[in-house]
């Protein structure tokens, strides 16, 4: 079968009376007489002269309407678009994502993120230093748990999520180095800086917001974990 | 960011959420063809088992598309 280049699969653009020339799976098709192909168009979107096989794969239809036209040569090997496979886990990765790690470990930080900032505002308000060494507690926890959350993410943006970058998971990304940012000041200045509860420290107040701050960080994440999950 | 990129990434995360899904649902109805107890709902699992795996295939060619669409649509707005 004769071999088609690509500038000779252009030319048949069906433009100008020419003829019209598609490539489907290294094999080119003349869809000329074809009402469906005027003018080398086809429903407004797809255009002649060109490799359509990724694009019959998102049709309606299958290879099958191709059946009628005449096959007039095979793509030249250069030319012939490779298949791109989807990204398939290691096997250790694929069971370790049927088991959802994600959906399980981001429920750690978010609720000692929470609970954190809660008993900090009760210390504020009640100065009851057991509820500001309650926070303190949380925040360790939260801090230990959050690298498991965020690589579970990650693994998920990567073999669920086919690594779009879109708003959804940019928004994702900045709240969860936020997060990050917040916990591990919070640590230095409590565990470094500052010896215990001290309202009458200045330094001291910069940790508490920063204990505060989590809750409606981690709520931000959860609120955008919820709009990749399920349809609104 | 154009409106039309807007658009694309917003489809693009219809498409990316319903990816998993379809998968799930192949899963699912392949699973339970294998302990179905009559051979008319294995063959009923099986066949809606392939029509998922079906619509995770365009799905992922949908995305591809789209991908090729956003990239062409933000180099398009930087220029």
């Amino acid at each position: 079968m004769k071999q088609i280049g690509k500038e000779e699969l252009e030319r048949g653009s069906g433009a100008e009376g020419k003829r019209s020339l598609v490539a489907v799976g290294g094999k080119v098709y003349d869809v000329t007489s074809s009402k469906l192909w005027r003018n080398g168009l086809h429903v407004k979107t797809h255009k002649a002269g060109r490799d359509l096989s990724l694009a019959i794969k998102a049709a309606p239809h299958g290879t099958e309407v191709l059946d009628r036209f005449e096959q007039v040569g095979v793509l030249a090997e250069e030319e012939a678009a490779e298949e791109e496979k989807v990204a398939k886990p290691p096997l250790l990765v694929e069971k370790l994502l049927e088991q959802h790690p994600h959906p399980i470990s981001v429920h750690f930080p978010i609720a000692l993120s929470i609970v954190a900032a809660l008993f900090m505002a009760l210390f504020l308000v009640l100065r009851k230093d057991s509820f500001e060494t309650f926070t303190l507690y949380c925040i360790v926890l939260a801090t230990l748990a959050a690298p498991v959350s965020i690589s579970t993410g990650l693994l998920s943006w990567i073999y669920n999520y086919s690594r779009v970058w879109t708003r959804i998971y940019r928004v994702k990304t900045a709240l969860s180095i936020v997060l990050v940012i917040l916990q591990i000041s919070a640590l230095v200045i409590r565990l470094v800086i500052v010896s215990g509860p001290d309202l009458s420290s200045p330094v001291y107040w910069v940790y508490a917001v920063l204990a505060l701050a989590m809750a409606p960080t981690v709520m931000a994440l959860g609120y955008f974990g919820g709009k990749i999950t399920f349809p609104s | 960011m154009s409106e039309q990129t807007k658009q694309l990434e917003r489809l693009i995360e219809v498409i990316v959420r319903m990816i998993p899904k379809e998968r799930q649902a192949r899963d699912v109805y392949r699973d339970t063809a294998a302990w179905a107890p009559t051979e008319m709902t294995r063959i009923l699992f099986e066949h809606l088992s392939l029509e998922e795996e079906k619509h995770e295939s365009k799905l992922q060619a949908v995305l591809k598309i789209l991908q090729k669409e956003l990239a062409e649509a933000k180099k398009k707005s930087k220029s």
